[in-house]
């Protein structure tokens, strides 16, 4: 059974959730960073971006994450190609893996790695 | 002069303990003359598990405040003779040591063993800055969960802040079997996160229980997989070049054929 659901699911194993979820904390917690933050910067960055740019606010996704021995916002935004701005749906099925499927743009901005 | 290394882990019962005992044991049988102290105050621990609680007259707080000569509260292993223990009083509390008593205790012992191994209290309070005070080196303790992990990085930021060089990783209580089927984060897992170097791989095996229940640290045991986990790391504090290896769950052909269908995890970006 257990052999079935891994073929079958496109579910992360709970590994991968857990070092996803404390890269996620970690920055948080060596930035003392509030929870909320995060949300108030991806609101902004997509009121920005999209002043210019068509979205798909679905599938922005904005996280601080370690690279090597720096912490970096990463943006990543899917933009709608502009046909005639006929507000054609985007290229992929979004099924499988939503803000990564159309080209993304991304915005990386560096800082210093410091734990508290 | 000898080397004064800090078991320390920020959550409870990672293994600190286990750990202290174990390498402590293992250092010993390498010929090394060691001395190892319970620095927690209030919990005392690494009596019973090294089967020295019998042996307990005079403890740290006696040493610090000078009511017995150091000498006086050395207890030798029963296997080794050139194995110590200072033991954590039982009935005072964290404050009744100071980091500087710490300190000088530390390098008082320094001159006269090769290596001193202080087991930390869990937490970032009081207890730990006393059992970091006297460290040359860190080892910082950790299991593949995200609550320990976390609290990792916590303590390894208060080392570095400490201005002790960093720290180095054990990783306890692994399960191969686990961290197969995708379940139990990886060796790599926690070192991408944890960015420190990795000093050792300790499984979750049975035999840990057993040997305390005995009193005589696994290390001793040629049979167990853990022991051999400890005496590997004790090489590598003596600075031998000892390659890691990922432990490996025992598979039967059916979880291998399993496995091979199953989908390559993704990695995360
Ligand atoms: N590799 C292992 N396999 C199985 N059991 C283990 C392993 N390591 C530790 N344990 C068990 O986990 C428990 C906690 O270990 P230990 O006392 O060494 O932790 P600790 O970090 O010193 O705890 P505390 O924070 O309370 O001082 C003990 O019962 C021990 O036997
Ligand atoms: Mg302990």
């Amino acid at each position: 059974m257990n052999f079935l659901r891994n073929l079958f699911s496109r579910d992360q194993s709970s590994a991968q959730v857990a070092k996803q979820r404390l890269q996620v904390v970690l920055v948080q917690d060596h930035l003392s960073m509030a929870p909320g933050t995060m949300a108030a910067i991806k609101a902004e960055i997509m009121e920005v971006i999209s002043r210019h740019l068509e979205i798909d606010p679905e599938g922005v996704e904005v996280a601080v994450e370690r690279r090597g021995h720096g912490d970096e916002l990463v943006a990543n935004i899917p933009v709608r190609r502009n046909v005639g701005r006929s507000g054609e749906a985007i290229a992929s099925s979004r099924a499988a893996r939503p803000a990564r499927a159309p080209r993304p743009v991304t915005a990386v901005g560096r800082g210093g790695h410091q734990r508290p | 002069m000898g080397r004064c290394i800090t078991v320390t882990s920020g959550k409870g019962g990672v293994g600190k303990t286990t750990t202290t005992a174990n390498l402590g044991m293992a250092l010993a049988m390498n010929g090394k003359n060691v001395c190892l102290i319970d620095a927690d105050i209030g919990l005392r621990n690494l009596d019973i598990v090294l089967g020295l609680e019998n042996r307990i007259v005079y403890d740290l707080v006696d040493v610090v405040e000078g009511n017995c000569r150091l000498k006086q509260a050395l207890i030798r292993d029963k296997h080794f003779q050139n194995l110590s223990l200072i033991p954590a009083a039982q009935t005072r509390d964290k404050d009744a040591v100071s980091p500087e008593q710490m300190a000088d205790l530390c390098r008082r012992l320094s001159q006269q063993f090769d290596f001193v191994i202080v087991d930390s209290p869990a937490g970032i309070e009081q207890g730990f800055r006393n059992a970091i005070a006297g460290a040359d080196e860190v080892l910082v303790v950790t299991t593949p969960e995200v609550s320990a992990v976390r609290d990792a990085d916590r303590i390894i930021g208060l080392v570095e802040a400490a201005e002790i060089p960093p720290p180095r990783l054990i990783l306890n209580r692994l399960n191969p079997a686990l961290v197969q089927k995708g379940e139990m984060m990886a060796m790599e897992d926690v070192t991408d996160i944890l960015a420190i170097e990795l000093i050792g791989i300790v499984p979750e095996d049975s035999t840990i229980v057993m040997a305390s229940n005995r009193g005589e640290p696994a290390a001793l045991s040629e049979a167990s997989k853990a022991g051999k986990a400890y005496r590997e790391i004790a090489k590598r504090l003596q600075g031998e070049d000892v390659p890691l290896v990922m432990p490996v769950a025992s598979e039967s052909f059916l979880d291998r054929m399993f496995r091979a269908f199953r989908p390559r995890p993704r990695v995360a970006s």
